[in-house]
């Protein structure tokens, strides 16, 4: 017996065996290249969509809030010139029952030149207190302002 | 797509190109397996290897361009630290293998492989009985270098260390391989043959 320092010649791979080995690493290529993207950003995608979703709700339920919530009871109501929110505003204070009765009691002398109107609509402010609006019907009146119309 | 680069092969394979990586698999994988065999002793072993060497490449560095003109240096490193890591979970397995009571069974890995292959794994066993009682990084030098042909640059670039390194161990490993094979061999009964390469070009 002779101990021989180099390894015997080179074989080829077996051609059959070659073949299949190479089906397989090439499906293995094409499957790992059709997974989907890293989790990652997908997770970053998602959480964006929760929070754009959330914030709608949270929008959609503020807004309902604002056309149904209750009256929180004020010494204060708003005497408004126009039916606008931005428009010229007479504070009434205490002892208020009627605020509509008490703004067109004093809507000639808090607003010296303008023509009293001849109907008044009361809305719930979004600070929860009452504001008194020229206006026709009180609904649409205190709707198209974006506010609830007072009980 | 036979004629393409291994360059532009890799680059192709990268960009989801299944076929591309196919093809360098089909040029290089024979050369792979032929190292792995001479590392193991196993031909069997040498194709599982082959195939990890592969699909490794694949998912480590499939999306990154190659940097030499073939990707064979790369090839060989990586099968060098598969190598590694094959030979750690023969041994744990072969540590659990011993604590069972089973007579072991030997079977053919191959049931197609004529008596050659057989001499092969025989031949190789013994060579590497004292092959692997050189240091891991002589054994690595000499397998690549000697036995596999690659070049002194290309070997420093499969094993990612500088080039003198890779002379010094070559040097080194050398001697102490005669050393040992004259030795620690069968007694009076030794043919130390000198180191040649042995290449089959493809």
């Amino acid at each position: 017996m002779s101990l021989r320092l180099t390894p015997p010649p080179e074989r080829d791979f077996p051609a059959g065996r070659l073949e299949q080995r190479k089906e397989q690493l090439v499906s293995e290529i094409y499957a790992s290249t059709a997974r989907p993207a890293p989790r990652y950003p997908r997770r970053i995608l998602v959480s964006v969509a929760a929070l754009a979703v959330a914030g709608i709700f949270a929008a959609a339920a503020y807004a309902g809030y604002t056309l149904i919530r209750p009256v929180t009871p004020v010494a204060t109501i708003g005497c408004y010139e126009t039916d606008s929110l931005g428009g010229n505003t007479a504070v009434l204070t205490s002892g208020i029952h009627a605020p509509v009765a008490a703004c067109a009691r004093k809507y000639a002398s808090a607003f010296p030149g303008s023509p009293r109107p001849a109907q008044f609509a009361a809305c719930v402010l979004p600070s929860g207190s009452i504001g008194v609006f020229p206006g026709d019907t009180a609904g649409d009146t205190c709707k198209s302002l974006g506010l609830a119309e007072a009980p | 797509m036979d004629e393409l680069s291994d360059r532009v092969l890799w680059r192709l394979a990268g960009e989801g190109d299944g076929s591309a990586f196919g093809v360098l698999f089909e040029r290089h994988a024979g050369r792979i397996y032929n190292y792995c065999f001479r590392r193991t002793g196993d031909w069997a072993a040498a194709d599982d290897l082959t195939s990890t060497t592969f699909l490794l490449a694949w998912r480590g560095h499939g999306r990154t361009p190659l940097q030499a003109e073939s990707a064979l240096p790369l090839l060989y490193g990586i099968a060098t630290n598969a190598l590694r890591n094959h030979r750690r979970s023969l041994r744990r397995r072969r540590d659990a293998f011993a604590r069972l009571p089973l007579e072991r069974v030997e079977e053919p890995d191959f049931a197609e492989e004529g008596a050659i292959r057989l001499d092969d794994q025989a031949a190789m066993q013994r060579l590497l009985s004292v092959f692997t009682r050189l240091p891991r990084r002589e054994q690595d030098v000499i397998a690549l270098c000697d036995w596999s042909g690659l070049s002194y640059e290309d070997a420093a670039s499969a094993l990612d260390v500088p080039i003198g390194r890779v002379r010094s161990r070559l040097a080194r490993g050398r001697r102490r391989l005669r050393e040992l094979a004259t030795t620690n061999g069968p007694q009076a009964d030794v043919d130390v043959v000198p180191l040649r390469i042995e290449v089959n070009e493809r």
